[in-house]
């Protein structure tokens, strides 16, 4: 039966991996998504991992704790992830070389080789938060030819542009 | 992404393309990954890296320049050590040394060196040559100061060591990702509290390591302190108050030792590092506790000796996972006090009989049926005393050497028995034991209206020994009970054997037996040795000595510490603050201007006097501290020492951080309660030491307060 309307409405999973600094909003944007509405969050300790199912296509979206001394771990969350998700919190400008170079990181290890990258620049609403182009120029990507990625101006407390970067990954997911 | 099997200076070139306005972190990580992946990557990259550094084009030279920090970051221990060579140190300090190419180089490019050098050197602190360039640069004046705002990435080189350390657990990682790949939500769920485990181990190891470091930072900058004051000691010249403090610094001094015990058994077996740190603080500690008895309180090179042996004594007592002796401080007029303070003490150590009481009350009531006939008379104290002391005496090692032992001194006839009580060991849970029956039967001690003044050391290891060694002491006790004195001489020699050899090294004084003797032999010999005609036990309960006889008996093994100083008395009639506690929230600003006892890097402290007073002696005042300082102040502590008149206690602090200073938000405080006890009306004069760390300096001040508006 599933597999008979997956045909008909072309249904599609997607594994998404969110990962950035501690604090940088990840949990407000996996429940923002999952429930609609926001969430009081505390910093992760592990992950949460949630399907969401959104324009026929169903993402389990990984939300994996940020804290420093925990980002050893993420790489065994890489193996299958079609998809990146890295949330940038951008009010903190004195981590976003941090955050640069965790990124690069993540995207240059082997299991990441094949994911596309969205970035969340999160916390628009804050003023004298990073805009996206800045982020972009930040995060060392805007000469980074060889990967897909994209930087999503997003605000998770109200929900705008999560579902805009969804849409880019559902629409540049590769198979 | 770059292409692989390219040559480190082909990728470099890339890398540092002048043309590229931005960092290149394909090519950075490829030469990165490809310095890792050759035989000599480290040597051959880093004159590479020193030519681009040197160039005259600025964007390949700050290029460059992140290439290197990547590698430093990316490419492990065989970069570091290259990178710490002068070879290319000196590439490095000729772009910012104007005897070289400092002139040529723009400012933006020795302004990144500079950083670079000083991330290093704090970074990687294995490489100390990093820090001698940079110390050279600084003492060059091509280093006005630190560069301040990279001291967070700095830093973030070091943890991330730590870091591995306790996430590489092979098989802890092979598990996590073994549960992570599964569908199984149950799974999923595992690795969650698999994670959620290991961050918290991570964290309380951190935590004990922090608290370790704490502790012995408290316990260096006192023994720092106290060697200093010994080595400026002349006993004509000096004063009233540095005799004062010094001894306070002893006192604290021997306080804190005992967590220095806490510390080594808490230590994870495999951290040697922490360890040894322990043990060498401890060293310390002995030393500049024994050139303090040496030089201050004259007493003779012995103790010192014995502080030798101790120290080693600490490993093993650490090994047996006994816990620390706590010092406590007894006083009470009332002899059935006494008892009570002393059964409630013992239970706090963890020292309960763990007899059904009925068979211990039985064992107490032998003992005192020995030893009750002979308490009539003070004189017979000293007979009392004698056996007590014995039994604990020869089982000490004397951890505290020199240490203020147990004092007993009966008002009547000044019988002093002073020992160091400080078991170690299984013997020690028996001495204890049975000291512990003696003191505690109430009509043993009753009959005495001594007076206690410790310092009173014991082991309080016993909690956690083997039940195993409590029966088998309580069965030792019980024999004796049975079988009487006879037996209680047995278990004297029993315990001396036992005991470490070092009696050779103490001299006996004056009216002393051997050390070796029985405690029977001893109880005679100490009341023969005072012209009185008990030779033995059983003469006990006939000899009624008169009360004027004066009975002074040392025990063999005391260290000559000779006398209770004048300090002791007048401290005795200072009643214990001990059992005073006001909470912060109860306390009423008095109308007296605060005082101002320091401002400095942006950290103020003020000391309020409080409106009411809980005991008529006792006044309350509260110490605030706030601070303006940009950098957060972290471990911050106070600690206060008054003249031998008065007293003072404080209260645990509300806090000992502070965030850095925000202009926008009110300044957080922190508050600690001190309370004086000052029966005389003196003046109060307050000398405090205060540390604590501010971002990465650690500061350590000392200061006094003579102008408190009351009394």
């Amino acid at each position: 039966m599933g597999g008979f309307l997956s045909k008909i409405f072309g249904n599609k999973e997607m594994r998404i991996l969110m990962l950035g600094l501690d604090a940088a909003g990840k949990t407000t944007v996996l429940y923002k998504i999952k429930l609609g509405q926001n969430v009081t969050t505390i910093p992760t300790v592990g992950f949460n991992v949630e399907t969401v199912t959104y324009k026929n296509v169903k993402f389990s979206v990984w939300d994996v704790g940020g804290q420093d001394k925990i980002r050893p771990l993420w790489r065994h969350y890489y193996a299958g992830s079609q998809g990146l998700i890295f949330v940038v919190d951008c009010a903190d400008r004195d981590r976003v070389d941090e955050a640069r170079q965790e990124l690069h990181k993540i995207i240059n290890d082997r299991e990441m080789k094949e994911a596309i990258i969205l970035v969340f620049a999160n916390k628009q609403d804050l003023p004298d938060a990073m805009k996206p182009h800045e982020v972009q120029e930040k995060l060392g990507l805007t000469r980074m030819r060889d990967r897909n990625w994209y930087v999503q101006p997003a605000c998770a407390t109200t929900g705008e542009g999560l579902f805009e970067g969804f849409t880019w990954l559902m629409s540049n997911n590769k198979s | 992404m770059a292409v692989e099997g390219e040559s480190l200076e082909s990728l470099l070139n890339k890398a540092t393309n002048p043309a590229s306005r931005d960092e290149d972190w394909d090519h950075i990580m490829a030469f990165c990954d490809q310095i890792n992946k050759e035989l000599e990557g480290p040597q051959i990259s880093l004159p590479l890296l020193a030519h681009k550094i040197q160039s005259p084009q600025e964007q390949e030279a700050l290029l460059a320049l992140t290439t290197v920090e990547a590698c430093v970051k990316n490419c492990g221990k065989l970069f570091h050590q290259e990178l710490g060579k002068f070879r290319f140190l000196n590439e490095m300090i000729k772009v910012v040394s104007p005897k070289y190419l400092g002139n040529r180089t723009t400012m933006k490019v020795k302004k990144r060196c500079i950083e670079l050098i000083y991330s290093w050197s704090r970074g990687l602190p294995h490489e100390s040559k990093v820090l001698e360039a940079y110390q050279m640069l600084k003492q060059q004046g091509i280093v006005k100061e630190d560069p301040t705002y990279l001291d967070k990435a700095a830093d973030a080189v070091v943890p991330s060591k730590a870091r591995t350390a306790s996430f590489e657990d092979e098989e802890k990682s092979k598990l996590l990702s073994k549960l992570l790949k599964s569908k199984n939500p149950n799974d999923l769920q595992a690795a969650n509290r698999l994670i959620k485990n290991m961050v918290k181990q991570d964290e309380s190891r951190m935590e004990k390591v922090s608290r370790r470091i704490n502790e012995l930072k408290t316990i260096t900058i006192n023994v720092k302190l106290l060697n200093e004051m010994v080595s400026h000691f002349k006993p004509e010249a000096s004063s009233q108050s540095d005799r004062d403090m010094m001894k306070e610094l002893y006192e604290s001094l021997e306080k804190l030792r005992p967590n220095l015990f806490r510390l080594a058994s808490d230590a994870d077996e495999k951290d040697n590092d922490g360890i040894s740190e322990i043990l060498s603080c401890n060293d310390e500690v002995m030393k500049a506790m024994g050139e303090y008895k040496k030089t201050v309180e004259g007493v003779s090179e012995d103790n010192s000796e014995t502080a030798k042996a101790n120290t080693s004594a600490l490993l093993d007592l650490a090994l047996d996972q006994s816990s620390p002796s706590q010092p406590m401080t007894s006083q009470s007029e009332g002899n059935a006090d006494i008892s009570l303070i002393l059964d409630g003490q013992f239970q706090s150590l963890g020292l309960q009989d763990p007899q059904p009481s009925d068979r211990s009350d039985s064992l107490l009531a032998d003992l005192n049926d020995i030893f009750g006939a002979t308490s009539q008379t003070s004189s017979v104290t000293s007979g009392m005393a004698l056996p007590t002391s014995n039994m604990s005496q020869p089982v000490n090692p004397g951890l505290q050497m020199g240490g203020p032992g147990m004092m007993l001194t009966n008002p009547q006839g000044p019988v002093m028995a002073q020992l160091p009580t400080q078991p170690q060991g299984p013997a020690v849970l028996q001495a204890n034991q049975a000291t512990t029956s003696m003191f505690s039967s109430p009509s043993l001690l009753s009959q005495h209206p001594s007076q206690m003044t410790s310092p009173m050391t014991m082991g309080a290891g016993q909690g956690t020994l083997p039940a195993v060694n409590v029966n088998a002491s309580a069965q030792v006790l019980n024999t004796l009970a049975s079988k009487g004195m006879a037996d209680l001489d047995l278990l004297g020699q029993d315990l001396m054997q036992q005991s470490l050899p070092k009696e050779a090294k103490i001299i006996p004084q004056e009216v002393v037996p051997q050390p070796k003797l029985t405690l029977n032999q001893i109880a005679s010999k100490g009341t023969t040795g005072t012209n009185n005609t008990a030779a033995n036990y059983s003469q006990f309960g006939l000899s009624s000595q008169p009360a004027s006889v004066n009975t002074t008996a040392t025990i063999p093994t005391f260290p000559p510490v000779p006398q209770v100083s004048p300090a002791k008395i007048t401290s005795q009639e200072i009643l214990s603050l001990a059992d005073i506690f006001v909470p912060l929230e109860k306390i009423q600003p008095s109308s007296l201007a605060p005082v101002n006892a320091y401002d400095k890097n942006g950290l103020k402290m003020v000391i309020h006097c409080g409106k009411d007073r809980p005991r008529d002696d006792v006044s309350v005042m509260v110490v605030s501290v706030i601070s303006t300082n940009t950098n957060p102040v972290k471990n911050f502590s106070f600690q206060a020492a008054v003249p031998k008149v008065m007293k003072v206690k404080l209260q645990p602090p509300s806090a000992t951080d502070l965030p850095a200073y925000n202009p926008i938000l009110p300044p957080a405080a922190i508050t600690q309660v001190m309370l004086f006890a000052n029966p005389h009306k003196e003046n109060i004069r307050l000398k405090f030491k205060i540390t604590y760390v501010a971002g990465v300096e650690t500061h350590s001040d000392v200061g006094e307060v003579d102008t408190f508006p009351i009394q």
